[in-house]
């Protein structure tokens, strides 16, 4: 047996994964998407995340580069 | 060769057909709302965290605030339409309720180009923003 490996079957391969990975993402979506997921969340809920997102911010940018 | 080029031509086709023709209208319908929910939490968590940050004024601060709270309101509708249809109900007319939501949206979107288009403002810092300043 060769150690060879066929550089048109590891293409092959590697589409044929790819595919099967986009066709289960696919399907996955198709299955339904659960009307909860589509409820829009709240103000108060917004702005906290925002704030939470900027403490980290300012954190990241108190922490010296090279500790 | 000859049958990579099949095997290769034969996957295309089921991906095509997999995408295009399996959707029913009550799951584009659901896909249009996920899609308007997501733009315009972002486009809001976009203005908010920079108006936090001290780079955009109170007005297009205000401007978001209100743009969300009509979306909330919208997009509370079309999902109790599509809940409504989907528990049996005849299909309902989502046109008005689905121009809604995506044009509300779309603002809130275009709002949030805006403000990261343009530069920091030096002398509107809102006040009390300590945080802004570090």
């Amino acid at each position: 047996m060769s150690d060879q490996v066929d550089p048109t079957s590891l293409v092959l391969t590697m589409f044929m994964v790819a595919f099967l990975r986009l066709v289960d993402a696919m399907l996955a979506l198709q299955a339904g998407i659960p009307i909860d997921k589509l409820r829009p969340r709240p103000l108060a809920e917004l702005d906290e995340e925002a704030r939470q997102y900027v403490e980290q911010i300012i954190a990241a940018r108190k922490e010296p580069l090279n500790p | 060769m000859r049958w990579t080029v099949l095997i290769v031509g034969v996957l295309v086709a089921a991906l095509i057909l997999v995408a295009g023709c399996g959707q029913t209208p009550l799951q584009q319908a659901k896909v249009v709302g996920l899609t308007a929910k997501q733009t315009a939490e972002t486009a809001y968590l976009t203005v908010r965290i920079e108006w936090e940050l001290g780079h955009v004024d109170d007005a297009a601060m205000n401007k978001a605030r209100s743009l969300y709270a009509r979306f909330e309101m919208a997009q509370k509708a079309y999902v109790a339409a599509i809940e409504l249809w989907e528990s049996g109900a005849p299909e309902p007319d989502l046109q008005t309720l689905r121009q809604d939501v995506t044009v509300l949206a779309a603002a809130l979107h275009a709002l949030a180009l805006d403000v990261k288009a343009e530069p920091p403002p030096a002398t509107t810092q809102p006040a009390g923003k300590e945080v802004a300043r570090v």
